[in-house]
């Protein structure tokens, strides 16, 4: 996979809400009274929460499902996310293993995921099918953080209600 | 080649159904014509302009219905004017059809009499365009842009006509798309250069899409400018002129600033919270430590790496001594597969380390976070509120309308930021038809460009066209290097003349006008130069055409005004006609009267449309205005005193 993509549409759902229109709605604008307060610079962050809200729900989805349509963003993790990446490439590792072998028993098993996951490349540090795995956490997230904000029409959605269903989420156990 | 007004006259228009005439006799070149605001100075000057080129196919429809007269049945409008080209008389008639939103011409010249059509001579065509007739009939908004934008070197090459090098080399690149499409397929599979050419095809249109848009969005950028530094001007003298209020305003902006402020930093710290995955939940923090500690105790990742065992398959014996048999190879072989890449190894270890660096730290309370920003939103609001009931209180619709209206200007000026920085994003090995850049597009077409001349065998044309362009593309720069360099050097010789208390010399002319050793000046200082600038721009030894400027010294102080006077009377030879305000005639009319021995036409006009204008023609009878000539306006032409005595306000 070249590059980050974003879920910009699902066909047959004419009401979904696209990450980029989510975007649109909430990142930072320096003349708008509304959006000058906003810290989300790039598309990249809403797909950063999407999925850590897909890891701590564990809910994941077919990311080559053809009914989902994608949209190119950057090839590597942005300036904004730079501090994050490590910890998050390590939270989706370390969810991947204790799906697998909770207890960290099979030392082979453990190193075969990590060889599979984990990139080559130390910018991204992530391989190609551990991509299409965030991917489908993230998308499946984002698919959570829609339905629990529970708006019709993205006017309706604010940073604020953004940000608070992403802790409501976070915090719940 | 001389052309000169003589006058107009108007029907059905949103101006009153007047006649204008302009004395032409005894050589009288200048005139000045007053009309208070809002009475149709811009209107006349945009009909000015499409007297004199075809507009019928370029003008907006709403362009034209602005010209309809408000709440009117009236249908069709018409604009006549009279002009001598060389002696010669000509009317050209521009009819406005508000119905079906047209515009078209009739023209009588004196041999074959009224035609159908803008049918001026075939000479004077040549240096009549859009951009020619912009530039002699301007306001100084005009002049304004000349130094701030790439309007000076803009118009230079469009009235030099130098874009006419760039129009070739297009024309030689589709020549070459030409071979390149005649030409078989050469060294590779025909499916894969028609793969090629399609790209290209897309490319092309792109990159021709993109040009498009940020030519349009220049100009947005360019006006928007303009329209906010008015807006905000506005705005600031109203608040000035309100002094009492004015120290509420700046305090209420100062507690909206801190509580701004206030609310960006609570956000920004709720997500740079956020962004900490370990810290934002106990059992992401559990996973993390658990992660990291259990991939201790299994010493992963281990300090020999695949590598070593792949240069143990290699060796002819094992460690124990034992020599290497093909089983045991194919053992480690299947076997290395569950052992850390050196690649992993290496990010394995650095997620590690971060684990470690934050195992100690204190899950962060976000729901704190989050209700620092709620009540920063509080806050906010209160302190808006408090401001909205101030501002609210000077009760000034205008003061409101031009707040509204930067607010709006400031989020487009924004929104067309964002474009410009997209469209010049450098290329990168990642580039796809869907960038935004034109220099990602370029680098694309040029990659695909080249693998096609390679297939088609057309490399030697492309390189012969690029050569030609090149040879193009520095004659241009030579040639706009000579002109700026000469217009400079006019230019200058004349600055002691019209700044003789403080010179600004201009030191080259870059994509604007730039000063010799300082950054701006004033209002009035850059109108002087502007000036200069045009009549030297537009100056042509075998072309007299006429000079029309709308408001052409408001805000100046007294010596611009005397100063600009000065220069069109002595330095043009070329018509003169001034829409000035009443405020605009002081230092100016009468500085041009006396440069030119009292050869300036000074007209006043107003409409009477509504009872507020009584006044005025109360005040044009007591000078013996005749003021039934015309049912809705009234036109006064030399009557100076009438002119000198015209005041708009009550007192």
């Amino acid at each position: 996979m070249q590059r980050f993509q974003y879920f910009k549409e699902k066909n047959g759902d004419q009401g979904f809400i696209g990450m980029s229109e989510v975007y649109e709605q909430i990142k930072y604008q320096k003349n708008s009274p509304t959006k000058m307060f906003s810290p989300i610079e790039d598309i990249m962050d809403i797909f950063y929460l999407s999925l850590i809200v897909g890891i701590k729900l564990n809910k994941k989805l077919d990311f080559n499902d053809p009914t989902y349509i994608k949209g190119g963003m950057t090839p590597n993790w942005t300036s904004g996310l730079k501090n994050t990446k490590d910890h998050l490439v390590a939270l989706y590792i370390s969810h991947i293993i204790e799906e697998k072998d909770k207890n960290y028993k099979n030392k082979p098993e453990i190193q075969k995921i990590l060889n599979t996951k984990l990139g080559k490349d130390p910018t991204r540090s992530i391989s190609d099918d551990g991509m299409v795995d965030i991917h489908s956490y993230a998308f499946a997230g984002y698919i959570e953080i829609l339905k629990k904000i529970n708006k019709k029409n993205i006017k309706d959605i604010d940073l604020f209600i953004f940000f608070s269903t992403i802790n409501d989420i976070i915090q719940k156990n | 080649m001389d052309v000169k007004i003589l006058g107009w006259d108007t029907k059905g228009l949103r101006l009153p159904d007047w006649k204008i005439n302009l004395d032409d006799n005894g050589g009288k070149k200048t005139s000045l014509i007053m009309m208070p605001s809002g009475m149709g100075k811009t209107t006349t000057l945009s009909l000015l302009r499409y007297s004199f080129c075809d507009y019928s196919k370029i003008i907006e429809k709403k362009d034209i219905l602005a010209l309809q007269r408000p709440k009117s049945k009236i249908t069709k409008g018409e604009f006549n004017l009279n002009i001598k080209i060389n002696n010669a008389k000509y009317r050209i008639k521009t009819i406005f059809d508000f119905s079906n939103k047209t515009l078209s011409y009739k023209t009588t010249d004196p041999e074959s009499g009224q035609k159908d059509g803008l049918n001026l001579p075939e000479e004077i065509k040549k240096y009549l365009d859009q951009e020619y007739i912009e530039k002699t009939f301007f306001d100084l908004e005009v002049v304004q842009k000349l130094f701030e934008s790439t309007s000076a070197i803009d118009s230079i090459n469009k009235l030099y006509k130098l874009y006419y090098f760039n129009q070739i080399g297009n024309n030689l690149d589709t020549y070459l798309i030409k071979k390149q499409d005649e030409s078989g397929s050469g060294k590779i599979d025909k499916k894969d250069l028609i793969e090629l050419k399609h790209t290209r095809d897309k490319l092309l249109k792109k990159e021709k899409q993109l040009r498009n848009e940020y030519e349009i969005n220049n100009k947005k950028f360019e006006n928007l400018k303009i329209n906010k530094s008015k807006y905000s001007k506005i705005i600031n003298d109203i608040e000035n002129s309100k002094k009492s209020i004015k120290d509420k305003i700046d305090q209420a902006r100062e507690n909206i600033s801190l509580a701004k402020n206030d609310l960006k930093d609570s956000f920004d710290n709720f997500y740079t919270e956020l962004k900490n995955p370990m810290l934002i939940n106990k059992d992401f923090k559990k996973k993390l430590i658990n992660f990291e500690s259990n991939l201790n105790s299994l010493k992963i990742p281990e300090s020999v790496g695949k590598a070593f065992f792949d240069d143990l398959i290699k060796s002819n014996q094992c460690l124990c001594g034992h020599a290497m048999t093909n089983k045991m190879k194919d053992k480690i072989i299947k076997n290395k597969e569950s052992i850390l890449s050196e690649d992993t190894w290496l990010i394995l270890s650095v997620l590690k380390s971060k684990i470690k660096e934050d195992s100690g730290k204190e899950i962060l309370d976000l729901s704190k976070s989050l209700s620092l920003i709620a009540k920063s939103k509080r806050n906010l609001n209160i302190e808006e509120r408090k401001a909205d009931e101030i501002v609210g209180g000077i009760d000034d619709k205008k003061y409101q309308d031009n707040v509204k209206k930067l607010n709006e200007t400031n989020d487009q000026l924004n929104d067309l930021n964002k474009f410009f920085q997209k469209y010049l994003e450098a290329p990168s090995k990642q580039d796809t038809l869907e960038d935004n850049s034109i220099n990602k597009i370029g680098n694309l077409l040029k990659i695909t460009m080249d693998k096609i001349n390679e297939a088609t065998e057309t490399g030697n044309i492309s390189d012969k066209i690029k050569l030609i362009k090149d040879i193009f593309k520095d004659t241009e720069n030579k040639s706009l290097n000579f002109i700026t360099n000469d217009l400079v050097e006019k230019i200058n010789k004349e600055i002691p003349r019209v700044m003789p208390f403080e010179k600004i010399f201009v030191k080259d002319i870059k994509d604007k006008i730039v000063l010799d050793g300082r950054d701006s000046a004033s209002a009035g200082q850059l109108a002087r130069i502007g000036y200069l600038f045009l009549i030297t721009l537009l100056a042509r030894p075998n072309f007299n055409f006429p000079f029309i400027v709308d408001s052409p010294v408001t805000g100046m102080d007294e010596i611009s005004r005397s100063e600009i006077a000065t220069t069109i009377a002595t330095q043009l030879n070329n018509q003169y006609i001034g829409f000035v305000l009443p405020l605009e005639r002081d230092y100016f009319a009468d500085v041009l009267e006396e440069n030119t021995k009292n050869k300036v036409n000074l007209l006043v006009a107003f409409d009477t449309f509504d009872d507020e204008t009584k006044r005025l023609v109360k005040l044009a009878k007591q000078y013996s205005v005749d003021t039934r000539e015309f049912v809705d306006g009234v036109v006064s032409v030399n009557n100076k005193d009438f002119f000198w005595n015209f005041t708009v306000s009550k007192g």
